[in-house]
């Protein structure tokens, strides 16, 4: 399998950079190469 | 700041990576219908990863048994306590459990996700994408790999 498809799980109240470091890491790798389908989930209520 | 995200746990698609934040985690961690969700992508995801204390909801589900983890700094003993039957280290910046790794706290989610890219795309592609964030403290051996000497 590539993998290429990343799910990033917010809660209500993830710290930003949790978040935003790994997103930009991901994100900028497809300046490299195939890039990473990013999507954001999070569940109701969070 | 409020952030719309694209799918719940009811229409999510199949993913190739899972990411999981701190930050108020523990709700997440606590709440049956997500563990349950997680629990059911197991076999289906190839590598799960959490940042700081998003290793309590990962833990939750199972996937942190019998493994080695790391958290936040000050989360650490309360991690312990919630996980008995995984090794959780202090004053390392990322665990590599192979299909399995969480970061500590907060920054040092760059540092896990540079390591799995690297994992996945070469160390070459990695220190690109390092000196690109201007990210040029990484230090790519303060991870621990699970395995590898």
């Amino acid at each position: 399998m590539t993998s290429n498809r990343v799910i990033f799980f917010i809660n209500k109240g993830t710290h930003i950079l949790d978040l935003a470091g790994a997103v930009q890491t991901f994100y900028e790798s497809g300046d490299y190469g195939n890039p990473f389908e990013i999507l954001y989930m999070s569940h109701k209520g969070y | 700041m409020k952030i719309v995200p694209d799918y719940s746990i009811d229409d999510a698609p199949s993913s190739d990576i899972m990411a999981f934040f701190g930050g108020n985690a523990g709700p997440s961690s606590m709440d049956s219908s997500i563990i349950a969700w997680i629990k059911g992508r197991r076999s289906s995801t190839s590598y799960f990863f959490s940042v700081c204390t998003g290793a309590f909801i990962i833990g939750r589900a199972g996937l942190l048994d019998s493994l080695t983890a790391t958290t936040f700094h000050s989360s650490i003993e309360n991690l312990r306590k919630a996980l008995p039957n995984t090794k959780v280290l202090s004053d390392v910046r990322f665990v590599d459990n192979g299909k399995v790794i969480t970061t500590a706290g907060i920054s040092a989610g760059i540092d896990g996700a540079l390591h799995l890219v690297a994992k996945l795309k070469g160390d070459e592609m990695a220190k690109q994408v390092a000196a690109y964030m201007e990210y040029d403290k990484w230090v790519p051996g303060q991870g621990l790999v699970v395995g590898s000497k």
